[in-house]
């Protein structure tokens, strides 16, 4: 048996910096690179996109990355697990295989899809199944938006892509597994933990939270000291080193910039947390209470402690619709008075689109500058040189904003001192809202494919 | 004396669909009475009344940290709500700038200059 194992946290979102990855994998001594492409507004867009092409659908950016990483991957003995297949796991996983014998390793991968969250074609089924999916937050029931609906998708757990690597591979693309599922995955196909080992699925489950979010455990977006970062345009990625009793060390690639010490791991640890003696995974319960916290050496922290209890007999279901549109525009005032030129804007254009009996839901103005984001809760600025307007409105009816938008030009007839931040008029978009909801477990059955060249099987 | 949440805590803070969670850990664990006893779920859904449904508090004494979530805060989540700040990602620091009351013994440690010695 490994003593012990080495995952890397090379991606924090879709976006990130496609360069860490190949870092870590040449610099980390890592056995497992885990990477993190989706957030909960991901899995929409990319269904948009699916829509349009049906070979599309997932990360792209997996791509770029892999070109710079996945040979020295495959030469280091190095598996690969991210959910950066989105929406489309087996599109995604059969432009990576591309990609491999582009690259001449075609006969060294192993890629497997993981799939089996996405729920879109199945919601009726589920439905007559006594599933109410009725929205967690407010208690509503789902037929509000049952014909409005964009995407639906299950959190699932780490037990096909455990499946996948017992099934010998050794790059592993899935769609909704949960993030830190992914790096349970790892460790539960290491040292063999069972599906009810609580307390070892919770302690990996904790190695998984930390690094799921990439540089924001390693000094990146630090609260506590971003002044103290060394080499901030350097920041390593994380990388934690677990045994098979549980016990974490998490630490950053060698040589990288940033920090790794108790109050990034603190931080981390309390990112997107509910209640933190039930921390509501698709593989356990986890309890972040009993966590110790403790710095080894400089840029080393060790994590132990975690318990965990059954995993709940419910997925979460991440669903979107489609909830009207939405618009926004933006003036600089950049003058003495500043503040006053954009108040006086403001209510010419508020007068105006009264005038106009538009049917719209709401509007907001702020005065950026001003405190507008923490909405007056920021001690009061001095005299500012500059401010921007915003206007932000929404509406289900899509030609009133259109309307809006155009009466916003008369901006002009306003004071002046005004910069255009924006170049023409503001567009209206569409706007998907975010509907959470419960499943039972039973009832979504993950897959796995095992993804060969001409076929799969 | 009133201070900051700032000066004796950092926070972080993200979405959780139309839910806010704003975690805030004591910068050393001899403020984290002070937190536990202030920041109360009371005070600090008081503090975010005008956009919050209701506050939560959970503890997590072995971080010296409280976490809070803020029901609806984000109305239904970050793709389509019309504030600036559409995660909550800055919540956290608008939670630093509210003023707790600190005991004249806390406050007095505070401005002793003990956290930044024991920081070096």
């Amino acid at each position: 048996m490994t003593a012990t194992v080495r995952i890397g946290g090379g991606l924090g979102y879709w976006g990130d910096d496609i360069t860490a990855p190949g870092r870590l994998v040449r610099g980390g001594r890592i056995d497992y690179l885990v990477m993190d492409f989706l957030a909960e507004v991901t899995m929409s867009v990319l269904r948009k996109q699916l829509k349009r092409d049906p070979s599309a659908g997932y990360a792209s950016d997996i791509v770029p990355i892999l070109r710079d990483c996945l040979g020295d991957a495959v030469e280091r003995g190095i598996t690969i697990i991210c959910n950066a297949g989105g929406m489309n796991p087996s599109g995604c996983a059969r432009r990576v295989l591309e990609l491999a014998e582009e690259l001449g390793l075609g006969d060294r991968v192993r890629i497997a899809a993981v799939a089996g969250d996405d729920l879109i074609s199945r919601i009726d089924e589920l439905r007559a199944q006594g599933a109410d999916l009725r929205n967690i937050e407010t208690g509503e029931p789902f037929s509000l938006i049952a014909d409005r609906l964009a995407s639906a998708n299950a959190y699932i757990g780490a037990e096909p892509v455990v499946e996948a690597l017992r099934r010998g591979a050794n790059v592993v693309i899935c769609g909704r597994v949960a993030d830190p599922s992914l790096t349970l995955a790892a460790l539960r196909h290491s040292f063999g933990w069972k599906a009810d080992q609580w307390d070892l699925l919770a302690a990996g489950i904790v190695a998984g939270h930390l690094i799921e979010c990439g540089a924001h455990v390693t000094g990146g977006n630090h609260q506590a000291g971003w002044e103290d970062v060394p080499a901030m345009e350097d920041v390593g990625s994380p990388i934690v080193e677990v045994d098979s009793h549980g016990r974490i060390e998490l630490g950053k690639t060698p040589g990288s910039g940033g920090v790794v010490d108790v109050t990034t791991t603190i931080e981390q640890l309390l990112y997107e947390i509910g209640d933190p003696r039930a921390y509501l995974t698709p593989d356990v319960s986890a309890d972040w209470t009993t966590l110790r916290v403790r710095q080894l050496d400089r840029d080393l922290v060790e994590i132990d402690g975690a318990t965990g209890r059954a995993a709940p007999t419910t997925l979460k279901v991440s669903a979107s619709y489609e909830d009207g549109y939405s618009t926004s525009a933006l003036w600089l005032y950049s003058a003495p008075g500043a503040v006053a030129r954009a108040e006086r804007a403001r209510e010419v254009l508020e007068r105006r689109l009264a005038r106009l009996k538009l049917d719209i839901e709401e509007v907001r103005w702020d005065l950026i500058g001003t405190g507008a984001v923490h909405e007056r809760r920021s001690p009061p600025a001095g005299e500012l040189i500059e401010v921007v307007l915003r206007f932000a409105a929404r509406s289900h009816h899509r030609a009133d904003l259109q309307r809006a938008v155009v009466e916003l030009s008369t901006v002009f007839h306003g004071p002046p001192g005004k910069t255009t931040l924006l170049p023409g008029r503001g567009r209206v978009s569409g706007v998907l809202s975010y509907w959470p909801a419960l499943v039972p477990a039973e009832f979504i059955e993950p897959t796995v494919e095992l993804i060969e060249a001409g076929g799969s099987r | 004396m009133r201070v900051p949440v700032g000066r004796i805590a950092y926070a972080r803070s993200g979405d959780k669909g139309g839910t806010a969670n704003i975690g805030v850990a004591a910068r050393h664990e001899r403020w984290f009475v002070a937190l536990e006893r202030e920041l109360t779920a009371a005070v600090v859904q008081e503090y975010f009344s005008d956009r919050a449904r209701q506050t939560e508090r959970f503890e997590l004494p072995n971080l010296y940290a409280l976490n809070f979530l803020l029901h609806g805060i984000l109305g239904r989540g970050g793709t389509s709500t019309l504030r600036l700040d559409p995660q909550g990602k800055a919540l956290a620091d608008a939670l630093c700038f509210l003023e707790i009351e600190l005991t004249d013994t806390e406050f007095a440690l505070l401005n002793s200059g003990a956290d930044e010695e024991e920081h070096r």
